[in-house]
């Protein structure tokens, strides 16, 4: 598809705005059947954003008028060895070790699945992985839970069974942070395989049949062509990843709340705990706009440093 | 059709309105709701609530106190509670006009958070339960109604009562005595935490002797060890109720015996947010050395702890498996430990004395925690008075008649609560909780000053106890955590600053 962009151009001598009001008025139920989608965008999605902009410079326990603080929540943010400390630390660990299981994890799980020859036996294993899609995170996180729990523990009787020592897993601030990331082993995300399958099935037939006949062997034309090929996949992946990470703190609210010994904290759950347990809704204004830039800086960052060469256009 | 289309420049120009209009908009007046305007106090009348025309719908969230919900399925050994609905049923029965609904607290969420989002929408059930610490750093805000006037009146449904805060005992009413005097609450039950212990793992361990005094339970402690147990139940996880600050309750209160009530500068018999925050910045509390040989006397314990304690362990579990020997428990476990008794023997014991070889100044005195923080305190929403003003005297009235000493007395002995309302009657099983001991704790721990300082103070001994800090630097890092939870309570608090 080929994406033109036009001049504007003023019809019969109209100025621009003009021009706006007639298209408005000519193409309204166009514009009214939008105007709800746009309403509850602005109200639920931007005019919080912006407000955030604004209370971060304030001292607002959500329900008074909020007085104006100048920088003091950002300065207390940057000083503070809980939020700035341990939680930016915490959260760059964590943040690249989900980019980095997100990416290659289901990656190679989808690649697999591509060479699968048997139909029936590639939808079975297809769903064989999309399946605990359907099962609550929850459930898993409870699991996990359990498997961590360090005196009736399944992990723990492992360890004993192999004559070492038991380990406090989760309750400890030496272990915590390791068995948070080990969750959810094998790590192969349903959806994210669905999106890598879906660009290694979108890839011409012709090109790897001519590769075939080339010589490539199977390792050559994943590297060489199959890779390079899903690289706006890999791209998407990354970009959610890296934002819902840096937004996410569901292990903390349902795990560690961020312990112990805030060995598991992130800035995330120190904004909710500053806003849902301390009412210090200027504080973690604050925090949320940090994150905003940090994320949309990275954001660009990711946009600018993945490029592929090689993409596909439908013509 | 003609194709519509806008320059970059356009669009740039349109972004930019939209961003201006957000903005403008975010620094117009909040649309959330303000503190009760002060001087506007509600007027209670004593009007009984069946001549009122209006129908009312009262939501109540009555915590452990509520009736079972009809549609839930019993957990094994789980009864059936319906002594409030009985209660209700005859207040319904009598005011027609009146329906008492049970609102069902969501499962697994945090106190002060829901209380947080529920205040915020203005969408509180009209009568919601909360300890007090939680709170008195909201007050300004307008969290609870005053119940002074209220408190004066007499209460119809109790014959001879003039006033009705004199059916109640003197700790129920000081409780809910917030920082600016005022009662925020109603407080018809109380709570009693005591150790629960199994009796069979003493006698398999060989030891015919209940400990008393510090010296003999850690001397306990170490038998149960060596027998293969798992000597004492905790953690420091805030999720799990309640060791560390029960813990504090018990010790700190030994060792700063005879100056705790300095701390109460209002007089009022209790340590309130505002008190706390008031001897911190005159500095008067803490006492660091009392508070270091707390400290000192925790990590004795560690050794007897489960693997694990720094953070969540359900103990309570593996004392049913009789693996855990004892551990510190409320009376509320009585109910259960009632109809679904563990297998094994139990009883209890009063925290260890702390004795002057250990703390000079150690008054050698069981302390308790015997006190206001039940499941039947009861507050209601402070802007339910500009909201909907009729209602407040409904409200109140319904709890007038819930506070009848029978009324009391019967979800008392269905639910194992303590009753702190003259002349209602507890389960037998509660005894122990009885008997006598010889000071109530007038202060907790780092919660009596906020739910965040109780946090600060957990994650305090989450650093400190499994590792081989010293004593400088655990007070340092003390002293650290707790001036940001001060400075963080004087945020909201701006008026409890003192010059």
């Amino acid at each position: 598809m080929e994406i033109t962009r036009e001049e504007p151009v003023a019809a019969e001598g109209r100025s621009r705005w003009a021009e706006l009001v007639h298209n408005i008025r000519r193409y309204w139920f166009c514009y009214a059947m939008m105007s709800g989608t746009f309403i509850l965008l602005i109200t639920f999605a931007y005019y919080p954003a912006f407000s955030a902009f604004y209370h971060s410079f304030t001292n607002w326990d959500g329900f008074r008028q909020p007085d104006w603080v100048g920088w003091r929540n950002y300065r207390y943010i940057f000083t503070s060895t809980e939020i700035f400390g341990k939680g930016f630390r915490n959260m760059f660990i964590l943040a690249a070790w989900q980019v980095f299981r997100s990416s290659v994890f289901p990656l190679l799980g989808a690649a697999l699945l591509y060479r699968v020859k048997s139909e029936k036996t590639a939808y079975f294993f297809r769903l064989l992985f999309v399946l605990p899609i359907v099962v609550p995170g929850l459930v898993g996180i409870l699991v996990w839970r359990q498997l961590y729990e360090p005196n009736v523990g399944l992990f723990n009787e492992i360890l004993v069974g192999l004559g070492m020592q038991r380990l406090a897993w989760l309750n400890s601030p030496d272990t915590a942070l390791f068995s948070l990331i080990f969750m959810g082993f094998p790590w192969i995300d349903g959806v994210g395989l669905l999106i890598y399958l879906a660009g290694f099935l979108a890839i011409p037939l012709e090109i790897i049949e001519a590769a075939i006949m080339d010589g490539a062997g199977t390792v050559r034309r994943f590297f060489s062509m199959e890779l390079p090929l899903v690289v706006p996949q890999i791209r998407l992946i990354v970009i959610l990843n890296v934002i819902g990470s840096f937004q996410d703190f569901g292990w903390q609210l349902l795990v560690t709340r961020g312990g112990p010994a805030a060995a598991t904290t992130v800035p995330a759950w120190s904004m909710y705990k500053a806003a849902m347990n301390e009412g210090r809704y200027g504080v973690a204004s604050a925090i949320g706009v940090v994150l905003f830039i940090l994320i949309f800086t990275l954001t660009l960052i990711n946009h600018a440093a993945i490029r592929t060469d090689i993409e596909y256009e439908a013509h | 059709m003609s194709k519509f289309s806008m320059s970059r420049r356009d669009l740039l120009k349109v972004l930019g309105l939209t961003a201006v209009g957000a903005m403008a908009a975010a620094c117009a007046p909040s649309a959330t709701p303000t503190a009760a305007p002060k001087g506007e106090e509600p007027v209670a009348t004593t009007e009984p609530a069946q001549e009122v025309a209006e129908t009312y719908t009262i939501l109540h969230w009555a915590q452990s106190a509520e009736p079972t919900d009809p549609n839930a399925e019993l957990e094994p050994g789980e009864v059936r509670k319906v002594a409030y609905d009985q209660v209700a049923d005859a207040y319904m029965a009598d005011h027609p006009n009146v329906k008492i609904e049970w609102y069902r607290f969501p499962a697994g969420s945090n106190v002060v958070e829901w209380l947080m989002a529920r205040m915020t929408a203005q969408d509180a059930p009209d009568i919601y339960w909360a300890n007090t610490e939680d709170l008195w750093p909201h007050i300004p805000k307008g969290w609870a109604l005053a119940f002074d006037p209220w408190a004066e009146l007499p209460n119809p449904y109790v014959s001879g009562n003039q006033r009705w805060f004199d059916q109640f005992e003197e700790v129920a009413v000081i409780s809910q005595t917030g920082p600016d005097g005022k009662l925020y609450g109603v407080n018809m039950d109380g709570a009693g935490v005591l150790t629960l212990y199994n009796t069979d793992a003493f006698e398999e361990a060989g030891i015919t002797q209940e400990p008393r005094t510090w010296g003999e339970f850690r001397d306990t402690w170490a038998v149960l060890l060596e027998a293969g147990y798992i000597p004492y139940g905790a953690d420091l996880s805030p999720e799990t109720c309640c060791f560390p600050h029960w813990a504090s309750a018990h010790i700190y209160n030994q060792l700063v015996w005879d100056t705790i009530y300095d701390w109460d500068h209002d007089g009022n018999m209790v340590i309130t947010a505002k008190d706390l925050a008031t001897s911190y910045q005159m500095g008067t509390f803490p006492d660091w050395d009392a508070y270091l040989q707390f400290a000192h006397l925790l990590k004795e314990m560690t050794p007897y702890f489960p693997l694990g304690y720094e953070g969540q362990l359900d103990y309570r579990q593996l004392w049913r498996q009789g693996r855990v020997v004892m551990y510190m428990e409320g009376n509320w476990a009585v109910s259960q430990l009632k109809n679904d008794p563990p297998p094994h023997g139990f009883s209890w014991l009063a925290f260890p004395v702390v004795t002057k070889d250990i703390w000079p100044a150690a008054p050698e005195k069981v302390t308790r925690i015997q006190g206001a923080w039940g499941a039947m305190q009861y507050h209601v929403p402070g802007y339910l008075a500009q909201t909907n003003p009729g209602k407040v005297d409904v409200v109140m009235d319904w709890l007038m008649w819930s506070s009848v000493p029978e009324h009391v007395g019967a979800i008392c002995k269905e639910t194992g609560l303590v009753p702190l309302t003259k002349d209602a009657e507890g389960m037998p099983e509660l005894a122990p909780f009885y008997e006598p001991y010889d000071r109530a704790v007038p202060y907790q721990s780092w919660q009596s000053l906020s739910s965040s300082g109780l946090n600060a103070e957990y994650e305090l001994w989450q650093q400190y106890l499994p590792s081989d800090m010293t004593d400088d630097a655990f007070l340092a890092l003390a002293k650290d955590k707790l001036e940001a939870e001060v400075e963080k309570v004087l945020e909201v608090n701006p008026e409890w600053a003192v010059d």
